[in-house]
């Protein structure tokens, strides 16, 4: 490595240290973060909108069968959207890593 | 510090990421192919360019004070006591700095041409 | 009807025990039974020694609250047809230490139910609270906007279902935080600031995730989650730096009830 404080990267070093992932297991770390940051980033969409009340629920008086209206806004697709999205792109990250 | 100050800088920095992450992998892996973008060339060829040096710059930044915050807070609801809070507090602060400290220079030496 | 039900019950006596195991019990099943019927049936005529609390069987007083096929529910109307199995597995509730069986120490909960002080707070209205001439007046949409929090029958579920606490101790729980919204929205409670500051700490409202799990499981339709969401919302206008200079909320008007005669201590 070129170490830290040393004299940075070569070209002959970096290409090295980069061939350590350009293998099966570091195409499907890669893919992972890929699912893992997009889950998370809409996610976390859902979360600051829920949280400043762009999406919201207004409170009411509560009848049978008492289901919670917090439970039946958008933010519960977004749940999916997250899910579904992140699935996406680890596939097109994997067919542009594997492929 | 109150806690929804850090909320509010941890929500900020979520925004803020989104629209960096989104276009940092739109430029690694489908503007431009990935085998490409990873090659030591390109790479030195992106820092060269002074607004895409200070927008890795701003990603840097941002993702790791995300990032820290995030795991300090993983953190302090895994154990509850007052030296663990403290502790943790302290170290994620020191962690933070210095990875911002190294990552910026980084990123100033490649920008300013010492790396070839 | 002729069938039996497999029912399983956790069982575990710490005093005796190192770690709890499951029992089973062959109950027989009638038209309508409840897990608590089942339950009470075990108890009276199988194995007296099973522990659950249980008190008014409608789903009122949230005594028998505990896991029912993995599920925190309340035994007293959960119905036995509902679970579409033959076997029913009935544990005691998640997040809670267990005194014995299904019978859990609620006194943490209770706890931090008493640390967001569930009460009104006046300031300096002394000679109001000590000699009352009216009501403390509330408009039909101002009570609409924090009813639903006050059908809370403190049953626990809410607490047990929730991921943040079974690990962070320090966190409120979802009941205590909505409760905390109750009293914040209600116009005539005036620590509206103590009351914020109180949730905005580490371990308060912003360990919320917003996972959802105690409005899917509170039988009252209380949905402590749209509660919490609405605090964190309170929290970050009142901190925002845009905010713009309100009025301070002038607080419950006191109602001169025309009877006021009528009402004076003697």
């Amino acid at each position: 490595m070129g170490g830290p404080f040393g004299e940075g990267p070569s070209p002959a070093s970096w290409s090295s240290d980069l061939s350590v992932t350009e293998n099966a297991l570091g195409h499907v770390v890669l893919v992972m973060v890929v699912l893992v940051v997009v889950y998370h980033g809409i996610n976390g969409i859902r979360l600051i909108l829920s949280e400043y009340g762009v999406i919201f629920a207004r409170p009411s008086r509560p009848d049978y069968p008492y289901k919670a209206k917090s439970l039946r806004t958008v933010q519960r697709h977004l749940i999916w959207v997250a899910i579904i999205v992140a699935i996406l792109a680890a596939l097109y990250t994997g067919g542009t890593l594997f492929g | 510090m109150r806690e929804s100050t850090m909320m509010q800088l941890q929500y900020g920095t979520a925004i803020l990421a989104i629209g960096l992450v989104t276009v940092h992998l739109l430029m690694q892996g489908v503007l431009v192919p990935y085998g490409e973008a990873v090659s030591f060339q390109h790479v030195l060829s992106v820092y060269r360019d002074a607004v895409d040096a200070a927008l890795l710059e701003v990603l840097l930044v941002t993702v790791l004070a995300h990032g820290f915050n995030g795991l300090r807070i993983i953190l302090l609801e895994w154990k509850q006591s007052a030296r663990w809070t403290s502790g943790v507090n302290w170290a994620v602060l020191l962690v933070t700095l210095v990875a911002i400290s190294y990552g910026t220079r980084t990123v100033i030496l490649a920008a300013t041409g010492q790396v070839s | 009807m002729g069938e039996e039900l497999a029912l399983r019950i956790q069982r575990f006596d710490p005093s005796l025990e190192e770690r709890p195991h499951l029992e089973r019990y062959e109950v027989p099943l009638k038209e309508g039974m409840t897990v608590l019927d089942a339950l009470i049936y075990a108890k009276d005529r199988l194995d007296h020694g099973i522990g659950v609390r249980f008190s008014c069987r409608m789903a009122s007083c949230g005594s028998c609250g505990m896991k029912i096929n993995g599920r925190p529910r309340l035994a007293c109307e959960t119905q036995l047809k509902d679970l579409r199995s033959s076997t029913v597995t009935v544990q005691p509730m998640d997040n809670f230490p267990i005194v014995r069986d299904l019978v859990v120490d609620l006194e943490p909960f209770f706890s931090k139910h008493r640390s967001v002080s569930p009460h009104l707070v006046r300031k300096g209205d002394t000679k109001e609270q000590e000699s009352p001439a009216g009501e403390y007046l509330m408009t039909p949409r101002e009570l609409d906007s924090l009813v639903q929090f006050t059908y809370c029958i403190k049953c626990g579920l809410c607490s047990s279902s929730c991921p943040t606490s079974s690990t962070d101790s320090l966190f409120p729980g979802p009941q205590a935080l909505a409760q905390e919204f109750r009293y914040l929205q209600d116009p005539r409670d005036e620590a509206g600031e103590e009351r914020l500051d109180l949730v905005d700490t580490p371990h308060g409202v912003w360990r919320c995730h917003f996972a959802g799990t105690c409005s899917a499981v509170c039988p009252k339709g209380v949905d402590p989650a749209l509660g919490i969401q609405l605090l964190k919302r309170h929290v970050m206008a009142a901190r925002s730096p845009f905010r713009r200079r309100k009025k301070a909320r002038a607080g419950a008007k006191v109602f001169a009830n025309p009877n006021a005669d009528l009402l004076k201590r003697d």
